[in-house]
């Protein structure tokens, strides 16, 4: 696997996103090995507990949109598109919840329940030293990757 | 020994917000200071201590930035920073200050100036997680209740505009009001979006302004005037700048909402607020944040806020008269301010004295103050005109 840190130099910043061996986008999060807690951006002490025991936590690619909103006006601007823009809390099938962009489609055709996928994004020019970023698009059934 | 029921408002004061050019930071709490301390009938010298509500560093640092306006030194003075709850709980600091009997008479102030920012609309860098919140704006973290809560209720983008149609037209008469004009639906509905489904007339201005009220305790407030007002109930929360973490996050309630409310209903006594309240105001920095307040607030069942808004259960006439003032929609909302603002208006209407938008008969009044993206900081204060 090589890995690109999407974040500063400590995972918590930007999360962890990896290209697996097939050459698909996986976000690494953490989980508590005290209370299980699960979460994304990975952390280094449980946000559910305060441990630091944690492991990785490779997520699963695919989910649903659980909410969202369309940014017609960018304020101080999304490091992937300009607006208008969907931004969005992803339900991961294992129940993790993700805030991250919707790209690959109208942003006014996301609607909540949809079906979605992780995929990586070259990231607009930010102060965050970010490169590349993930964003999740629109997929159904073996696109989702259900099950890798 | 005091406690807070004995603490008392004596004075307030305020400028008019909006966008404030030709005034500094130090004009504006000069303005709403000494108007505070007119209405109070004290001079700078009584005061003990003070309290300086301020959210972003540009507007101003420490206490110095209060102790120069007043022109007062040598007094302790706090700075509170707490995202939009930063005046009200000046306010409660000064409060609990007087009802420890630390001190007879204080001042609590707040202030912004954020119009001479570059930039489009509130700047937010800073808040939250770095990446995940790059590409979010105030609007859109409101905004992303929305979906949840029509799911969930039903709750139409028609529903949100009343709340805007209501506010302005409770501020079109507040001569301190940031927009002194009422919108129709119309215009509300027809706005450019902003963070769909929120529109330009779904959301507060980007607001200049300050407020400040003095702060004693009751048997003091006797030789001042007769219609102090006086703490009835107060409670204040803290949830998580990381929603993503609580897998209970539902975004169909403001939970430091709901904590607050508890706290300072169970210190008043009341056990239906919509019969005890007659007034609130009540955070209002888009319209689906008020929607979700009036429920969160027991004001209306869960679900029925949208509803309740169009019924016209909220008007300064209805069943609670909700931001009579206008809120922060019409008012205008600079962040520190605010909250000192809600007691400004709040104590108004409980001494009668709110020309032109005077809820009759107010007996029980509300500050209810919302901060941070997604619903982060809470602070309930219900004041009273009745004698303890
Ligand atoms: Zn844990």
């Amino acid at each position: 696997m090589t890995g690109v840190d999407t974040g500063r130099e400590t995972s918590h910043l930007g999360g962890r996103l990896i290209t697996g061996p097939d050459g698909d986008p996986r976000l690494i999060g953490i989980r508590c090995l005290d209370c299980g807690t699960g979460a994304f951006p990975a952390t280094d002490y449980c946000p559910g507990c305060g441990s630091g025991s944690l492991e990785d936590l490779p997520l699963p690619r695919a989910g649903t949109v659980w909410t969202y909103t369309v940014v017609y006006m960018g304020g101080y601007g999304s490091i992937v598109a300009d607006p208008p823009y969907a931004t969005a809390f992803i339900e991961l099938d294992d129940g993790t919840f993700v805030h991250a962009p919707i790209t690959g489609c109208d942003p006014e055709s996301v609607r909540v329940g949809m079906e979605v996928a992780l995929t990586t994004v070259e990231a607009k020019e930010n102060d965050l030293g970010i490169t590349l970023t993930y964003a999740f698009e629109p997929a159904v059934g073996r696109e989702r990757g259900v099950g890798s | 020994m005091a406690d807070l029921k004995d603490v008392a408002v004596i004075g307030v004061g305020a400028t008019k917000f909006g966008e404030n050019y030709d005034w500094g930071v130090d004009d504006m709490l000069t303005i709403a200071a000494f108007d505070a301390m007119d209405d109070a009938g004290i001079k700078p010298g009584q005061i003990e201590a003070g309290w300086i509500g301020i959210q972003y560093p540009f507007t101003g640092f420490s206490g110095a930035t209060l102790s120069d306006a007043i022109k007062t030194y040598d007094i302790p003075i706090t700075h509170t920073e707490n995202y939009c709850v930063s005046g009200l709980d000046a306010f409660r600091n000064a409060c609990l200050a007087v009802a420890s009997e630390q001190f007879d008479m204080v001042i609590a102030c707040g202030v912004e100036k954020i119009t001479d920012q570059t930039g489009r609309g509130l700047p937010t860098s800073g808040f939250g997680h770095p990446v995940q919140m790059a590409g979010m704006t105030a609007p859109s973290a409101f905004g992303l209740a929305f979906p949840r809560h029509a799911k969930a209720f039903g709750t139409t983008k028609e529903h949100l505009a009343h709340v805007a149609v209501k506010n302005h037209f409770n501020g079109a008469v507040n001569p301190k009001a940031h927009f002194r004009r009422e919108v129709t639906l119309e215009q509300v509905m027809k706005a450019p979006l902003i963070s769909g489904p929120l529109g330009l007339l779904d959301c507060c201005p980007i607001s200049d302004g300050s407020a400040a009220v003095i702060v004693t305790r009751a048997d003091i407030a006797k030789k001042y005037r007769d219609d102090y007002v006086t703490i009835k109930g107060m409670g204040f929360a803290t949830y998580t700048n990381l929603m993503m973490y609580d897998k209970n996050f539902d975004y169909l309630a403001w939970r430091p909402t709901v904590k607050a409310a508890e706290k300072a209903y169970a210190m008043a006594g009341i056990t239906d607020p919509l019969n005890e309240v007659d007034l609130a105001e009540c955070h209002d920095c888009f319209t689906i944040t008020e929607i979700l307040n009036v429920e969160d607030l027991g004001f209306c069942k869960k679900g029925e806020g949208g509803p309740a808004m169009a019924e016209g259960r909220f008007n300064i006439d209805g069943q609670v008269a909700v931001n009579p003032s206008g809120g922060l929609k019409c008012f205008g909302h600079p962040i520190g301010a605010t909250g000192v603002r809600m007691v400004y208006e709040v104590t108004k209407q409980l001494q009668g004295r709110a020309d032109g938008r005077q809820r009759e008969g107010a007996k029980v009044g509300m500050a209810h103050n919302l901060g941070g993206l997604g619903g982060v900081v809470c602070g309930v204060v219900i004041l009273t005109n009745q004698v303890r």
